[in-house]
């Protein structure tokens, strides 16, 4: 844990320095655990960072969001920079964070940072990487807040109707459309109709949630050298049961996940970091039985037909009375888009498991990549990514 | 009241005189028929009285002259006569309070007006009372600035015009309703404090076969956290130390029974709602009824609530209510004064060290 | 040999009601039909109403669309064209679980009825990866005569396992197409003009003007035709076809984002300009081609320029503007020359000394930040003014009140400022939170119809509009009324209506005076017909409250407009 020298009594602290974005935040889950349990104030420094990527951004407040869970409070130190201020603000991480962690924001940093509160835009807020003509585009609607992280109040119907108009409107709004037309292989309108739509109704299945952030970011290529991490990233987090945990509690109460068998038979090389090397195969017709691991009941989420909308668990509110041929389809054609229709990924984690779906071929199976990282946080809820690879329009 | 508000009677009447004072010469208008113009210019005069009748006295008189000179032929001031007013008969320009207190009862507003030290201002020129003050602020550099006013009538109904009146002088931050209500027993204790997450209005009704039918209306504070309540301590504070010392400072026969020996009121908020209503409750009956039927987070009912809410709509607002019975037939004596005390106090106590300006900035 | 059954369905998506099918949609059926049957004759069975899903269904149960869908009596024995029309819908409503049970319906009735032929009209077609293409494995693993029965036709013109003459398919694509003149002609029906008194800085000082223009509600319109505008007047003309799309408006963010559009479909640079800051040299690649959303007097126009020649910048031999308002555009040999989409639109502009509104004393109208949804004294009467006011024409049966002697000309009214009308309900609804699904009950009269279309373009929302004869609602009994309409297109979309969850009822009317009508409309939807269904009116809407200030008995009513009748 890195303390900065402080001895016994001190406030635990979470340091990031740079960019602060998935990877680097990867690196410091390790750390996660001992923040959430320490008793003491944890503080999550930003005083060094100089960008922030908006789904880095969510995985932090999903790691805030867990310790605020174990009744600790958490600390932000603001960004030193100036740009870096302008970048998180644009994100609307003060919004999300309020809404996560229940507390005004100004409650939620350290006294001299109120002094950035209300301060103006710094005059260069383009970025070295927004010179070219997309570029520009993608930086005005940043500015207007199309990227960065939207949350939301998703405890009654109400809230779950306006998250999904809402995203639905933002990705398909004209200016976004003919963007994502340049820059994506694909009919940009299905990002609106399906990744986005299947997203916020994934969020919608898990029982108990009361808060959902949706996260984006683009990242173009540069003119005429495209790279792996040239992707659209939209993500979607809620603190509700998450996939595992829901699917687990209808596997008890029912004895099956499987509403009906659909005449589909994706297959998935499924493969550990626990045994790298080997890999096993798995079709979408198969059923997880009592006896089915976690890791199995995630993989099986994305089948087509499997859904927890067998239970009448009396906690669960949203149940319906009986199952029928439209549940189990919002993975399975989140992943047949995002992956066969644009060429990209799928990524969902619960708990401590994570798993990445992408295919090599167009015509061998899905690959699917499950990791079990004992020493990372238990992330609470479920986080579900998609990445698709965009092009120099 | 419209969401958002309403144009000011005063800018109201300018607009209708304007009309007035310009038809008295129709140019355009030849081919109208005398009788409809006659009878269009009634309605005018119609709209004009409607619209003026709140507005100060002097305001009132000098404004009500052009009337005379819309009806004098071709004698009279032109339309243009309206923009210079003799001195005291414009309103003063609206000026930003950070908090404006509405009371109801004249317990409350002394109550309120002696918890927060304020002085009558001579700005403001109408019947309607206001008194200014200030208190510190934790969480804002400046101290905040507060008014104190007083409504004429009680009743939902009734909460929208002196809102209105005192928009016409003041551009509040936030507007608070203090006072009393009625609490229910199991829940709350005389002179405890209810600062509702949630208003109810228990009055429309739906006619069915079965007879009458509650269905009421809900609103809430546009703020989640209510401005920072839902993080208030009031414990951790003066409050309870400044009740109990207001308790025993009062005359014995001034002063209510209390079990304990040392008067400490308790503050709720956080899951807590008010049912409003026109219904002066004195069965004893009313409160549980509606927690059973509608919403078992009732603690208090009064007979403003809702409608402050609703002119209030699109504002930051909250209601701060001191409990001074149970709406039973049993009126305990010397509990009105002692209640509005505890809501005016605990609005100054969460004002000072717990208030997140509505105002201030975001990040 | 027995004629063909043509059974065409119209089917939409995320609706509230069931509607009438437009007539554009049965002269496609009718033009295509025999073309897929190779001119033999047919029996064209138009249906009168939509095929509908409501938003609830499309979230929870897709699959109801299978049992809407009812194949025509004679399927079995005789050939039939059915059309399974989903061309109206947007294509992001198209749920990939709802394509499905498209699809599998599809499949069921080609295997079911083998004299059966079938075309979907879609508004796009779905990726290759889409679970609609459930029909492609299933129809290619049947027999080969069911892909012949087939086809799919989306409205650019993209189809298959069928093709119409290459001619036909243009035809086709081009009949669901917008031309520029249609393009110009929705931009205009989205522009509101908002009355007040707005204040403008120019050369000779601060000017008033009694409008404000909103082209917010008319962004796609507004990116189309610059894009249009661009590959026409600017590529051809500047130095390797290369430019940068400028643009320039105050409070109009939706504005400045459909420029961001057009630039990003061009694929030309995008940066917004503001006075103050300036405009960067690495913002710009090539020439400028300066987009405003509004020219007044055309100063601030000049101003642009001028600032953007001190910088070196290189300009486009053009500049478009949305709208420019009744002075003759500025023309200056000098300066890019100035197009307007939208140029004859009235502002009536006067010199701050010489306005009304600040002589007598009004404050300035800001037009983001202050606006009120009731109108202000001053615009109300001078609407007024210009209207004739005559005897009430029509209203509630004498029986509940006397008709009015004297009510203003709400036709005119309507008629003229019905857009400014329609934006203030807008902002009243999202001021109440009842801002999307919402349902317009009103009395059956024609005034209404304008407003509730008018409401439909600037909303751009899913609304519906449900109109009740005046004779029911004057009936007593009325449960005799209602029960006798049984049949009538309003009495069936209240059903409907009624099983939903989730309703957001708004009653509207021109004006209240007793509220006979109001509480008619309420009786109405509380009558036996429709109590089982609970519905609950949210507001009550009448355009001027004529009743002297009593308080509503019935439910919350937010008039636009008090007018006290003495």
């Amino acid at each position: 844990m890195s303390t900065s020298g402080a001895g016994p009594g001190a406030n635990s602290i979470l340091d990031f320095a740079d960019r602060v974005d998935i990877p680097s935040i990867e690196r410091r889950l390790p750390e996660g655990p001992a923040f959430i349990a320490d008793p003491m104030l944890g503080v999550v420094r930003l005083s060094a960072a100089t960008d922030f990527d908006s789904v880095g951004l969510l995985r932090l407040l999903s790691l805030a969001a867990s310790r605020r869970k174990a009744g600790r409070q958490v600390r932000f130190e603001l960004p030193r920079d100036p740009y870096a201020r302008h970048v998180l603000r644009r994100s609307r991480f003060a919004v999300a964070a309020e809404m996560v962690l229940r507390t005004p924001f100004r409650l939620l940093v350290r006294r001299e940072d109120l002094a950035y509160f209300g301060e103006e835009a710094p005059l260069q807020t383009v970025s070295s990487g927004e010179n070219s003509a997309l570029g520009s585009v993608v930086s005005y609607l940043a500015e207007q807040g199309h990227f960065g992280l939207s949350p939301y109040r998703v405890d009654s119907q109400k809230g779950l109707t306006r998250m999904l108009d809402k995203e639905v409107a933002c990705w398909r709004s004209y200016a976004m459309v003919e963007l994502l037309t340049k820059v994506l292989r694909e009919q940009a309108i299905d990002v609106s109709r399906v990744i986005v739509q299947e997203l916020v109704a994934n969020v919608v299945e898990h029982p108990l949630s009361s808060v959902a952030v949706i996260a984006s970011q683009i990242k173009l290529p540069v003119v005429g050298a495209q790279g792996a991490g040239d992707v659209l990233t939209i993500a979607a987090w809620d603190d509700g049961s998450s996939i595992i945990e829901t699917l687990r509690r209808c596997l008890n109460e029912v004895g099956s996940v499987r509403a009906w068998s659909p005449d589909v038979a994706d297959t998935f090389a499924v493969s550990r970091t626990a045994s790298p090397g080997r890999s096993v195969r798995y079709a979408s017709d198969w059923t997880p039985g009592p006896t089915a691991s976690d890791e199995e009941l995630l993989l099986a989420s994305l089948f087509p037909g499997i859904t927890r909308k067998l239970s009448r668990n009396s906690v669960d509110s949203l149940s319906p009375a009986a199952p029928g041929t439209d549940y189990g389809y919002g993975l399975f054609a989140l992943y047949k888009t995002a992956i066969d229709h644009f060429g990209g990924s799928v990524e969902l984690q619960c708990g401590r498991i994570m798993l990445r779906l992408d295919r090599a071929l167009e015509t061998g199976p899905y690959r699917a990549e499950i990791m079990t990282r004992e020493n990372f946080d238990l992330l609470s809820g479920t986080f579900v990514t998609v990445n698709l690879p965009v092009y120099d329009g | 009241m419209m969401p958002g508000g309403e144009e000011s009677p005063h800018e109201a009447s300018l607009g209708l005189l304007y009309h007035l004072l310009r038809d008295k010469d129709p140019k355009g208008l030849d081919e109208l028929d005398p009788g409809e113009h006659a009878l269009r210019r009634l309605i005018l005069l119609a709209d004009y009285a409607w619209r003026s009748y709140d507005l100060a006295p002097s305001t009132k008189a000098h404004l009500d002259s052009f009337v005379i000179d819309a009806l004098a032929a071709d004698r009279g001031r032109p339309w243009r006569a309206l923009g210079s007013a003799p001195p005291g008969t414009k309103p003063v320009s609206t000026k930003t309070v950070d908090v404006a207190i509405l009371t109801i009862l004249l317990e409350e507003f002394e109550a309120t007006v002696t918890a927060f030290g304020a002085l009558p201002t001579t700005s403001a020129r109408t019947s309607q009372p206001f008194y200014e003050a200030s208190v510190s602020c934790e969480h804002s550099p400046e101290a905040l600035s507060v008014v104190i006013t007083k409504a004429a009538r009680p009743l939902n109904v009734h909460a929208a015009a002196p809102l209105a009146r005192l928009r016409e002088y003041y551009r509040p931050v936030i507007t608070i309703l203090v006072g009393i209500a009625a609490g229910h027993p199991g829940k709350v204790s005389l002179g405890d404090v209810v600062v509702p997450r949630n208003v109810l209005y228990y009055e429309p009704a739906r006619l069915t076969a079965t007879g009458l039918q509650l269905r009421p209306e809900h609103t809430a504070p546009p703020d989640p956290y209510l401005y920072g309540f839902d993080l208030y301590d009031a414990d951790a504070g003066p409050f309870g130390d400044r009740m109990g010392s207001h308790f025993a400072e009062l005359p014995i026969d001034r002063r209510p029974q209390i079990e304990s020996d040392a008067f400490q009121p308790a503050v709720h908020g956080a899951n807590t709602s008010i049912a409003s209503g026109e219904v002066v409750l004195r069965d004893g009956s009313l409160i549980g009824a509606l927690r059973d039927r509608f919403d078992e987070k009732i603690h208090a009912v009064d007979q403003e609530s809702y409608g402050f809410a609703e002119s209030s709509r699109g504002t930051s607002w909250l209601i701060f209510r001191g409990i001074s019975d149970y709406g039973d037939p049993d009126q305990p004596r010397g509990w009105k004064r002692l209640a509005a005390a505890s809501a005016a106090h605990c609005l100054r106590d969460f004002l000072e060290r717990g208030y997140l300006p509505a105002n201030s900035s975001g990040f | 040999m027995a004629e063909s059954i043509i059974s065409p369905f119209y089917v939409r998506v995320s609706q509230i009601s069931s509607e009438p099918v437009p007539q554009h949609r049965k002269d496609t059926y009718a033009w295509l039909a025999p073309k897929l049957l190779d001119s033999r004759p047919g029996i064209l069975r138009q249906a009168s109403n939509s095929i509908y899903l409501t938003a609830e269904q499309m979230r929870q149960s897709p699959s109801a669309i299978q049992n809407l869908l009812r194949p025509p009596a004679e399927a079995s024995s005789r050939e039939c064209l059915i059309i399974l029309d989903l061309a109206d819908n947007p294509y992001h409503l198209l749920r990939e679980i709802f394509l499905y049970h498209v699809a599998d319906t599809v499949v069921r009735w080609l295997r079911q009825y083998e004299r059966c032929k079938i075309v979907v009209l879609l508004p796009l077609m779905p990726p290759s990866s889409s679970l609609f293409w459930e029909i492609d494995r299933s129809v290619r693993s049947g027999s080969r005569d069911e892909v012949g029965r087939l086809a799919v036709l989306a409205s650019d013109g993209e189809y298959r396992y069928f093709f119409l003459a290459a001619a036909d398919l243009n035809r086709y694509r081009i009949s669901q197409m917008l031309s520029n003149d249609d393009l110009r002609a929705q931009l205009r029906s989205r522009i509101v003009r908002k009355r007040g008194h707005y204040a403008f800085a120019g050369r000779h000082g601060i000017h008033c003007s009694r409008f404000f223009f909103e082209t917010g509600a008319a962004d796609r319109q507004i990116g189309d035709l610059v894009v249009r505008w661009a590959e026409e007047k600017i590529r051809p003309h500047v130095r390797g076809g290369r430019f940068t799309l400028v643009s320039h408006g105050k409070h109009a963010q939706r504005f400045h984002e459909a420029v961001a559009g057009a630039a990003a479909a061009l694929g030309s640079k995008f940066a917004e300009l503001d006075l103050d800051t300036g405009l960067g040299m690495d913002q710009v690649d090539g020439a400028i081609a300066l987009v405003l959303n509004v020219v007044h007097t055309g100063d601030t126009y000049k101003k642009i320029i001028s600032m953007l020649r001190e910088k070196n910048f290189h300009l486009a031999p053009e500049a478009l503007t949305v709208l420019a308002v009744d002075e003759e555009l500025p023309h200056n040999y000098a300066q890019p020359r100035l197009s307007p989409l939208i140029s004859d639109l009235p502002r009536l502009k006067v010199a701050k000394d010489e306005c009304e509104q600040c002589v007598i004393g009004l404050p300035h109208t800001d037009p983001p930040d202050d606006e009120l949804v009731s109108i202000r004294a001053f615009d109300m009467w001078d609407i007024l003014r210009d209207s004739p006011f005559h005897p009430e024409p029509y209203g509630p049966s004498s029986r509940l009140r006397p008709r009015l002697p004297l009510v203003p000309d709400m036709r005119q009214i309507f008629s003229r400022h019905g857009d400014w009308i329609a934006h203030k309900i807008g902002l009243l609804l999202a001021k109440l939170e009842i801002d999307s699904d919402v349902v317009f009950i009103s009395p059956e009269e024609p005034i209404i119809d304008t407003l509730t279309t008018r409401l439909s373009e600037i909303r751009q929302n899913r609304q519906i509009a449900i109109q009740i004869p005046r004779p029911v609602l004057d009936a007593e009994p009325m449960v005799t009324e209602v029960r006798a309409n049984r049949n009538e297109e309003w009495h069936r979309q209240l059903r409907h209506l009624g099983e939903q969850d989730q309703q957001n009822i708004v009653l509207l009317d021109e004006f209240v005076r007793s509220y006979s009508t109001a509480r008619a409309m309420v009786n109405l939807l509380r009558s036996e017909e429709f109590s089982e269904f609970g519905m609950r009116v949210k507001a009550y809407v009448p355009i001027v409250d004529f009743s002297n200030g009593s308080e509503s008995p019935i439910m919350k009513t937010y008039p636009l407009y008090r007018l006290p009748l003495p």
